[in-house]
Parts: structure tokens; C-alpha cells; sequence
């Protein structure tokens, strides 16, 4: 999906060993990637696993307890003002001023970041988001995925390199969440994206490179192709045998077998066998299988879902809302997680 | 610290003060209780004149006292908080503004709102006495209002301190009415209470008044009308003796006191949770 060698291209965010505490609980352990001009990076992961506390941190609104960071070229603690100049950030839900109408909304901002050609600014990006019509409406009295639109308006507002949308399609219905996906996807090659998500299927169809977060920490990252080929077990081989197989046995002939990782029994003589990396093993299967005179019913080999790799690479997760702590607070600190 | 973002933030918090339900509650409330007291003051025609207008402003005291520091301390406590708990701050604190700029424009904003509410009472308090043909000691009044305003920014700085450490606004908001009972009873109840029982001197019952930013407005009110603390028992009479011609300038002075320390903790409890 890549159309140039990451070597070659700015990078415009970098984040170093980036941890978090809350007294003694973590809600970042270390979070470490590159982001590059004009490419779109996806934070997986379940609730609470620090995407929206690395999204704060980048944006100026918290700060880390140790790591470092940097948006094209600045320092956030050092040079916080001028990263804050580079981005463009929704935080999740979309908070808006509600009272206050599109226009008037639009141009506060454009005030707050003392945007030159203030009124063609805000034209601009009302248009970007088709909005054009809607500059005197009240956004209280907006749909969501209006306001949505105009939470993304304010983010690109004086188009910035780097545009931070945290989970920008929740809550939304489906046509809406269509309307912000391609919305997003225009604003690639221009900007870098980073937005967060727990959808996989948008992580999927929006995403360069995911990194998928787990417990304060990056588990994995790659393009989501890459995803499902790069990880060990990420193939397997679904066998059907006769149910009455004693399932113990099977587990136990396959086990031994070169190139399988796992062997699971889903019931009714179903099992899946996880392969490991550029591991082969289905000739050697369907030997085991014939070699004890099992009936063989059926062998699929099978590609792993990112939804399957995802669940394998966070099985260990606590879910807590994220949304819940305010990490702008002591009592947010008591909370722990975030 | 750039000065056009204080004032557009501060523009807007009085925008949003002007579409307050709380806050238009209150400065039509206190408006129509000004107007209430200057009536009944200057009801009878025995008492009109200079006596009509003592009474109308000693009633101005005791009004502003009660109503000024609620109105002051909520809508303080609720400043931070609310944008906290509404998610907005996240999204203002991402553009290229301080803290410090925000915790100032909201102050400046909230500031000028509750001086608007307060003219427009003591205002109309004050046009009514002189229709009914009382007189109106504009130098005793004006005293009476400005250290309203200084009461005013001194119980406002307070709710900014509490909203800088709370994540709800229901939670800063329930402190604030803490504070304001606190307060009130501190000066009143709790004072005299402790007086008798702890058997205060004078002086340390001077001192701990002074301490509340509600009794140096009561004080100063007083002094302000009368001419003298007389009406406030052996406390004032001492007050008078010790402080002399200092005491509206030690006055003002704890309240300006009231009004910084606050504000300064605010912004430091405010700045800690940040970066810059």
C-alpha cells in the first residue's frame, strides 16, 4: 500500500520510549514508532490501552512521565507552542462549542491560532468537509456526523502536516461512518494522519501501517497486509475429522508435527491447526491423519482475519473505558489507566 | 503571554455568561432584590433623603454579601470544570495557547460579566433612591460598589481555584456552595461562637475577621456608610481605634489578596497538569 520505502520519506512524528504513569499504574508502558509524511497510521487496540493517552501526549495536552517526542522536527515539551502549530486534533466524542454557530465556531479558532486570511480559511475548510451550506446552523442543532464534520474542519483548519482524529467514526451511523472514512482518506498525501480506532475493518480500509496497542505498549505494527502474513501462526489449517475422534489424540499427533504452532479444538471433530511462520504442514497432517486411520472429512487452509490476530494479540486486555479518566486532573490519576 | 488570546477567550466567556441560565438567574435576582430593598428603604416618606439612602445601601451590604460571593464562587468553580467535563479544553488546549492565557481569558471574561451584573444592580438600586427624591452619597456608593466588585473577583478567584483541581462540574460546583456556607457562617455564627466559647481577645477576633474576604467587604460597606464601625460592638470600636484611616487600605488590601492568591494556585494546580 506504501508507495515509497519508509528510508525515504519525512518523518514527521517520532515517539521514543513514551511512558505514562498514573501514581504507580501505567496507562503507557512504551510506545515507540515514526509516522511519515502523508501516510495514515492506525492505533488498534481495546479500550484503555493507551491510544487516547498517546494521542494527549502528542498534542500537547498531557505531558509524558518519561520519553520523548517530536512533530515535524519540534520537541513537545521543548517546543510545545510550535508542535501545537503543526497539528490538527479532534479528541474523541467531538467536543464542540454547541452553542455557537458553524461559522462563528470556525473562526474562534482561527483567531485562537491567529490564522492569516482568517475568513478564506474558514471557507476552505467548510468546504473540505461539505459544509458550505451549513455555516449558520447552530452546531448543537447538528446530526452527529455533522458535527463530526465540522470537529474535522476545525482540525484541518490551517492545514496543518499532521492531523490527530481520535476514534472519529464512533457513534456514528453507518452512512455517516462512510461519509468521515472517505473524508479522512482525502486528507491523506497532504497531512499524516494518525487516527485511532478499535474497528479493524476501518483500520483495514484507512490505515498505511497499524500499530496495534495493547496495555501501554505497541504489540505490533505493519501494514495490515503485512499484519496478517508477518505474524507467526498468522496461517492455519482448518481440519474436519470424524467426530468420533477423541479430540486429546488429535491435539497430541499434530503437536508433534514440524511446522504446526497450536492445535485447537472448535467441537463436532472441527480443529484448527496454527501454522507457524513459512511453516507447511499439511502434507504431513493428511499423513498423520491417514497413518491412524482417521477419517479425513476435510483440510482448508485458511488466512488469518486481523480481527483474529487482533483478539490473539490483546487476549490479555482489561477493558476500561479510556474516555472515562480525565487525565487532566489528580482524581483522573487516581483512576489509574488511561 | 499574548494578550489577543486573553481577550478572545475572555470575549467568549462573556458571550457564554450572557446565554448562562445560572448566571442571568442570578443578575436578575440580585437586580430585582436591589430594587426590592431600595423600595422598601425609601418607602415612607420619614425616611427618605440621606437616612432613605443609609438604609438602602446598608441593605445593599447584606444583599451582596449572600448573593455576590454565590454568584462569584460558581460560576468559577464551573469555568474549568465545565470545559474539562464537556471534553472542549482538550481541543483548546491543542491550539497554540497557554494555560495560563486560558485560565486568564476566563477569569477577565467572568470578571466583566459579574461587574455588568453588579452595575446593572447597583445601578438601578441607585436610580431608584434618587427618583424618590432620596440623596445619594455618590462617594459612600461608589465605596460600596467597588469593594462589591473586589468581593466579586476575590470569591470568583476562589471557584477558579477549585475548578482548576476538579474533573466534574457538579462535584467543583457542590465545593463552591461548601465554601460560600463556610464563608458565611465563618463570618457570622462561627466567629461569634468561637468567640465566646474559645474567649477570643479582641485583636485575634480582628484578625481572624479580616481573614474572611466576606467580613473585610461587611467591614469596609459599613465604615463606608456610617463613618465609623460603632454598629459592629466592641470588635469594630477596636478596629476603628487600632486601624484608624488605614482601615478601608488594610480592607482593600485583604480583599486584593483574595483576589490573587487563588488565582495564582489556580494557575499553578491548572499549569501542573500540563505541558507549559
Amino acid at each position: 500500500m506504501k508507495s515509497q520505502p519508509a528510508q525515504d520519506r519525512e518523518v514527521m512524528i517520532q515517539a521514543e520510549h513514551l511512558a505514562r504513569y498514573y501514581g504507580p499504574s501505567p496507562a503507557l508502558r512504551d510506545i515507540t514508532f515514526d509516522a511519515y509524511r502523508g501516510e495514515i497510521v492506525g492505533f488498534l487496540g481495546p479500550n484503555g490501552a493507551g491510544k487516547t493517552t498517546t494521542m494527549r501526549i502528542l498534542t500537547g495536552y498531557l505531558p509524558p512521565t518519561s520519553g520523548r517526542a517530536s512533530i515535524a522536527g519540534f520537541d513537545i515539551i521543548e517546543q510545545s507552542m510550535e508542535v501545537r502549530r503543526h497539528i490538527g486534533y479532534l479528541p474523541e466524542t467531538t467536543p464542540l462549542y454547541t452553542d455557537m454557530t458553524v461559522w462563528s465556531y470556525l473562526d474562534f479558532m482561527a483567531r485562537l491560532r491567529g490564522v492569516a486570511n482568517r475568513d478564506d480559511a474558514v471557507e476552505r475548510a467548510m468546504s473540505r468537509v461539505n459544509l458550505d451550506d451549513r455555516a449558520d446552523q447552530v452546531i448543537g442543532q447538528l446530526s452527529k456526523g455533522l458535527r463530526q464534520r465540522v470537529g474535522i474542519a476545525q482540525a484541518v483548519l490551517h492545514d496543518p502536516p499532521v492531523v490527530i482524529l481520535d476514534e472519529p467514526t464512533i457513534g456514528l451511523d453507518p452512512r455517516q461512518i462512510q461519509d468521515v472514512r472517505s473524508l479522512i482518506h482525502e486528507l491523506k498525501g497532504n497531512h499524516t494522519v494518525i487516527i485511532s480506532t478499535h474497528i479493524l475493518s476501518e483500520a483495514e480500509q484507512l490505515c498505511d501501517r497499524v500499530l496495534v496497542i495493547n496495555r501501554g505498549e505497541i504489540v505490533a505494527a505493519a501494514s495490515p497486509e503485512e499484519l496478517q502474513t508477518q505474524l507467526a501462526g498468522a496461517q492455519a489449517v482448518r481440519v474436519v475429522l470424524a467426530p468420533s475422534v477423541q479430540p486429546r489424540e488429535v491435539e497430541k499427533a499434530f503437536a508433534d508435527i514440524e511446522g504446526v504452532a497450536g492445535v485447537a479444538s472448535e467441537g463436532d471433530g472441527r480443529y484448527l491447526v496454527k501454522v507457524t511462520a513459512n511453516g507447511n504442514p499439511r502434507a504431513a497432517i493428511a499423513q498423520s491423519v491417514v497413518g491412524r486411520g482417521w477419517p479425513l472429512l476435510e483440510m482448508t487452509p485458511i488466512g488469518m482475519s486481523l480481527e483474529r490476530i487482533f483478539l490473539e494479540l490483546t487476549a490479555d486486555a482489561d477493558v476500561v473505558d479510556e474516555t472515562e479518566i480525565d487525565t487532566d486532573t489528580d482524581a483522573g490519576e487516581e483512576d489509574g489507566d488511561a | 503571554m499574548d494578550t489577543r488570546v486573553i481577550g478572545l477567550v475572555a470575549r467568549k466567556e462573556v458571550r457564554d455568561a450572557l446565554r448562562n441560565r445560572w448566571f442571568l438567574l442570578y443578575a436578575a435576582g440580585f437586580a430585582l432584590l436591589a430594587i426590592a430593598l431600595s423600595q422598601l428603604s425609601t418607602g415612607d416618606s420619614g425616611t427618605a433623603g440621606y437616612a432613605g439612602f443609609g438604609r438602602t445601601a446598608a441593605g445593599l451590604v447584606n444583599l451582596v454579601l449572600f448573593v455576590v460571593p454565590l454568584m462569584g464562587l460558581t460560576l468559577g468553580a464551573q469555568s474549568l470544570a465545565g470545559e474539562r467535563e464537556r471534553g472542549t479544553l482538550a481541543t483548546l488546549l491543542a491550539q497554540p495557547v497557554t494555560r495560563t492565557e486560558v485560565l486568564l481569558g476566563k477569569f477577565a471574561g467572568l470578571a466583566l460579566a459579574l461587574g455588568a451584573a453588579l452595575l446593572l444592580g447597583f445601578g438601578l438600586a441607585g436610580a431608584w433612591v434618587a427618583a424618590r427624591g432620596g440623596g445619594v452619597e455618590a462617594g459612600a456608593y461608589a465605596q460600596v460598589v467597588g469593594a462589591a466588585a473586589l468581593l466579586a473577583l476575590a470569591t470568583l478567584s476562589i471557584g477558579f481555584l477549585i475548578s482548576s483541581a476538579a474533573r466534574r462540574t457538579s462535584a467543583a460546583t457542590a465545593v463552591a456552595l461548601f465554601v460560600w456556607l463556610a464563608l458565611v457562617f465563618a463570618g457570622d455564627l462561627g466567629l461569634m461562637g468561637s468567640a465566646m466559647t474559645m474567649r477570643l481577645p479582641v485583636r485575634t477576633l480582628l484578625g481572624l475577621t479580616l481573614l474572611n474576604p466576606l467580613e473585610a467587604y461587611r467591614i469596609g460597606g459599613i465604615a463606608a456608610i456610617t463613618g465609623g464601625l460603632d454598629v459592629l460592638g466592641p470588635a469594630g470600636v477596636y478596629a476603628d481605634r487600632v486601624l484608624g484611616p488605614s482601615l478601608v487600605a488594610v480592607l482593600a488590601a485583604v480583599l486584593v489578596a483574595w483576589c490573587v492568591v487563588p488565582l495564582i494556585a489556580a494557575g499553578v494546580v491548572f499549569a501542573r497538569r500540563g505541558i507549559r
